[in-house]
């Protein structure tokens, strides 16, 4: 070895040395960077979302007092916040039926940019936010299933085991497994908000839990400010009639009050919508042990009940009400009645799978049934409960008539139709 | 047998190698030192906006701190109060994450 290499080779190391140094120098300083930019990052994602967001309840109260503007609004604007180092702009479009809101967020430099938009959903004339809304305590038991979203505005969301909300539950109290019914444990298909508590080891929830929800976000409630009760219809101050008699029972083909009606044991009530949409009114419906209601013509029909519907000298009533080819019919009321059903109310549609519906819209009355209870469509009532304690064979599919059901006691407003990114 | 390198020359190279590696492994020591401070750092700001993202979402109660301040609208001539919601805790306190919601006033 030559004199003097070992000073060769230990430059040599330094130099080896060095260079790693300088590589993790790098290496950190990309790491800041990436932090820095990941934070920035966030925060620009926050802003857009909750810009959003705070756009949207701006329209939604504004659209509340005046629907009209909806159908005029594209504008793109421009907003600033001073807690956020960037320019804030929107983009709202409207198409009448759907509010789509972007918001865009930029941080002053241009280095971060991103957008959130979200939805607003038209809910026009009779717009029902939920397959079922009570009033008070909803207890499903016996293989119920409610296909739909349920809200329970007061009391407690009680579920045997076998039953199903195959939609999101939302109650003021607790959501709770009463146990019994065999089989597998109750489902909640989406979320779950509550008030109280959430029995999560005894309710299957394939959503996310929302316990102890002040306030719980009710749809429905939030989307009309609470439930307008509705006027009975010009036809209660005309003159009563009488419906037309045929060999199976009566049937009401034009508008008009009809005062009392009784429905004889396996006779009909049939609505018939052939020459247009009905306006009825009535002051209570009676019927014996089998009754059936019929709405044809594929029209809808509106029944504003004063004070009740339900059984014949107490017998054990039960109803089928048949929607053949697209009809819908919506029972209405104000009163602090009842709908009381003891031996069971169906609804069928015919043929299946058609728009047939029955909807029920009474925030003060009561609805009470024993054994079979089948409906295709929508209630909201003060209270939904099943005679001595126990609904049998719930099944409640949800069914919205949306804006095809003008009603004059729900004016269209606008909800949340979710987030979208 | 006899050295190639003399005594100085041997000295002179392992004080060489020895002051680089101070510095050289201060420096590594620093930079590691920091790293970890920046990985520790960005984990706590996505546990910080995940509790902001569950305060959203409504899955938690948990009281976060709040100010009031005002988002502005040019065209619609408007400022729609709003509440500015920070993640909560000491250990959050310096990251700059925000939302903000609507609250009852407008103005």
């Amino acid at each position: 070895m030559k004199k003097g290499s070992v000073l060769i080779v230990t430059l040599t190391i330094v130099i080896f040395l060095s260079l790693t140094i300088i590589m993790m120098l790098a290496l950190y300083s990309q790491l800041i960077n990436n932090y820095s930019m990941q934070q920035k990052r966030l925060m620009v994602s926050n802003v857009a979302k909750s810009g959003a967001y705070v756009l949207a309840d701006y329209y939604i109260k504004l659209l509340r007092q005046n629907p009209n503007l909806a159908s005029n609004l594209n504008v793109d604007l421009t907003a600033s916040l001073k807690e956020f180092p960037g320019q804030i702009e929107y983009k709202v479009r409207s198409d009448g039926n759907y509010i789509t809101i972007t918001c865009i967020a930029t941080l002053s430099d241009r280095s971060v940019s991103d957008s959130y938009s979200l939805r607003l959903k038209k809910l026009g004339g009779l717009s029902f936010g939920a397959a079922l809304v009570s009033n008070t305590t909803v207890e499903i038991t016996n293989n119920g299933i409610i296909d739909g979203d349920v809200e329970v505005l007061q009391g407690d969301l009680r579920l045997e085991n076998n039953t199903a909300v195959k939609g999101t539950a939302y109650v003021k109290g607790n959501i709770v497994s009463i146990g019994g019914g065999g089989g597998s444990k109750p489902v909640i298909e989406e979320d779950a908000y509550a008030g109280g508590s959430i029995d999560a080891s005894g309710v299957v929830i394939k959503g996310r839990a929302y316990p102890n929800q002040n306030p719980v976000p009710f749809p429905s409630q939030y989307a009309y400010g609470g439930f307008p009760l509705p006027s009975p219809p010009p036809e209660a101050s005309s003159a009563i009639i009488s419906p037309d008699p045929t060999s199976s029972g009566i049937v009401i083909s034009r508008s008009g009050n009809y005062g009392n009606i009784t429905i004889g044991n396996n006779k009909s009530l049939t609505f018939d919508t052939s020459a247009g949409d009905l306006s009825v009114y009535v002051s209570n419906i009676y019927m014996d042990t089998k009754a059936e209601i019929v709405v044809k013509g594929g029209r809808r029909v509106k029944v504003y009940f004063a004070n009740n519907i339900g059984p014949q000298d107490n017998v054990n009533n039960q109803v089928t009400v048949r929607v053949e080819n697209g009809s819908q019919i919506l029972f209405y009321s104000a009163g602090n009645g009842s709908m009381t059903f003891k031996n069971g109310f169906q609804v069928e549609v015919q043929p299946p799978n058609t728009k047939g519906a029955v909807f029920i819209y009474a925030p003060n009355a009561t609805f009470e049934v024993q054994n079979n209870f089948t409906l295709f469509g929508a209630i909201i009532t003060k209270s939904f409960i099943g005679l001595k304690n126990k609904l049998n064979n719930l099944n409640l599919t949800f069914a919205d008539p949306g804006s095809d059901f003008p009603v004059d006691f729900l004016n269209p407003v606008y909800t949340y139709g979710g987030w979208s990114k | 047998m006899k050295s190639a390198y003399t005594l100085l020359e041997i000295i002179m190279a392992l004080a060489i190698i020895a002051i680089a590696a101070i510095v050289i492994f201060s420096i590594l020591s620093n930079v590691l030192n920091g790293m970890g401070r920046v990985y520790r750092e960005s984990v706590k700001t996505f546990e910080a906006n995940a509790k902001l993202e569950s305060y959203l979402t409504g899955a938690t109660s948990e009281a976060v701190p709040s100010e009031i301040s005002y988002l502005r609208i040019t065209e619609l001539a408007t400022q729609l109060q709003v509440q500015i919601i920070r993640p909560s805790g000491s250990e959050y306190r310096n990251i700059p994450l925000f939302l903000f919601e609507p609250t009852q006033a407008q103005q």
